[in-house]
């Protein structure tokens, strides 16, 4: 097919960037091959390609750049203060991310929400439980009269136990004052009762100062 | 083609700070993910990698260095505040070149506002340029760049920003489209309005004596 000039003029802005197909391409160029004002005006948007990248853009010197990371790092540090919990846990959410891909961040959001809602309940539910907990009880008393068991408590004081307690500040009541039957402590001992994972089985250390 | 994978590996482009941390080998994608993970020293290094290339580009769109410094700011700003959200199996190198684009279409916008008239290149396109001596004086006495600047300036946002992506940065046509969020055939469309006006002006600047 024979091209004429006219539509050698529409295609060949794309035809010197090698933007044509194949086909097309073909037909230009054997066009141009044998039409010198089209040839010509090719020639003038190759020059004009090569003039605007020669000199495009002026080179800027290192300071610039430097201002440019200052300023960005300044303005990253007042738009984004965020509070190092919320830190820790993008880092963290970012981590596990990697390993699930299918957790997005809206599951992050329904997990956090999850936790508080946990804790939230926790909260108002453990002060009726006298602040037992399940795991280990620490009970330091610095008392004159402690007693040394517990109703229910079918301890085997000061056995070793295989399991590895985990240690917390027992929620002793304030004024719970001990029967008669309880051991009593002089002044200047302290009572330590650690609660193992098996329920019977409690320790407890009696430290007695020596005068 | 050229894209921002490349710069890692040019020493001038390291040259501004240096720092002893900065391998020349290393990979862009790595510093990327390392900076998700909120290494900011990997950011750091992000910016110093791409930072000649994004002020470049911004200037190329936008004409001049002020206007250009500031949109290079807000496309660290942005791949800051979005980094999370990249998908490091895409190509960052076009979702930096995503993040120019737009960076510079809201930086011209604001300018424009902040000085209430559009700038006098958004407007100065090749059909109503007027040959006045005013015009002929200035470009006279303009630098090279400047000239280009202006001849740039002369084309529709989308027309100059899809003459940069594919004859500056060399980015191919589908990439240019899926950058500015067109289609190819779009895109050949703008780039070839482009590249006839380019000519047009640069032929009628050395026609009226600005190379002399």
């Amino acid at each position: 097919m024979r091209m004429t000039c006219e539509r050698s003029e529409a295609l060949l802005p794309l035809a010197v960037g090698g933007d044509l197909d194949a086909r097309d391409q073909a037909h230009v160029e054997a066009h141009l091959a044998g039409c010198t004002p089209c040839s010509g005006l090719a020639e003038e948007l190759r020059a004009s390609q090569r003039w605007l990248k020669a000199e495009a853009t002026p080179d800027i010197g290192g300071a610039v750049y430097d201002d440019l990371r200052r300023s960005i790092r300044q303005r990253i540090a007042d738009e984004s203060p965020a509070p190092a919990l919320l830190g820790w846990l993008d880092r963290h959410w970012q981590w596990y991310r990697r390993f699930r891909p299918f957790a997005t961040n809206q599951t992050m959001l329904a997990s956090v929400a999850s936790m508080v809602l946990v804790v939230g309940t926790l909260s108002l539910v453990w002060p009726r439980h006298g602040g037992d907990l399940p795991g280990v009880t620490m009970a330091p008393v610095l008392a004159t009269q402690v007693p040394t068991e517990r109703p229910g408590s079918a301890g085997s004081s000061g056995g070793a136990d295989d399991s590895t307690p985990l240690l917390a500040p027992s929620g002793e009541p304030e004024g719970t004052l001990p029967s008669d039957d309880d051991e009593v402590i002089p002044d200047s001992s302290m009572r330590i009762e650690i609660q193992t994972q098996d329920p019977s089985v409690r320790i407890i250390w009696l430290a007695r100062a020596e005068n | 083609m050229s894209n921002f994978g490349e710069i890692v590996a040019r020493p001038d482009s390291l040259r501004v700070k240096a720092p002893s941390q900065v391998s020349l080998e290393t990979p862009l994608h790595a510093l990327v993910e390392r900076a998700q993970r909120g290494d900011a020293l990997a950011f750091d290094q992000i910016i110093i990698c791409c930072q000649r290339k994004v002020v470049a580009t911004a200037w190329r769109i936008l004409g001049n260095q002020a206007d250009a410094l500031d949109a290079a700011q807000e496309v660290f700003l942005r791949l800051y505040r979005y980094l999370r959200t990249f998908d490091t199996e895409q190509n960052f190198s076009a979702w930096l070149y995503r993040l120019i684009m737009n960076a510079c279409h809201d930086t011209r916008k604001r300018r424009s506002k902040e000085l209430s008239l559009d700038s006098e290149g958004e407007r100065a396109t090749l059909a109503n340029m007027r040959a006045d001596d005013d015009v002929e004086a200035s470009a006279i006495g303009m630098e090279d760049h400047a000239v280009i600047a202006r001849a740039l300036a002369s084309l529709p946002e989308k027309e100059r920003m899809a003459l940069v992506l594919r004859d500056l940065e060399g980015l191919p046509t589908e990439e240019v489209a899926r950058v500015l969020g067109s289609t190819p055939t779009t895109v050949r469309s703008q780039i070839s309005s482009a590249r006839s006006k380019i000519r047009l002006f640069r032929e009628r600047f050395f026609r009226e004596g600005g190379a002399a």
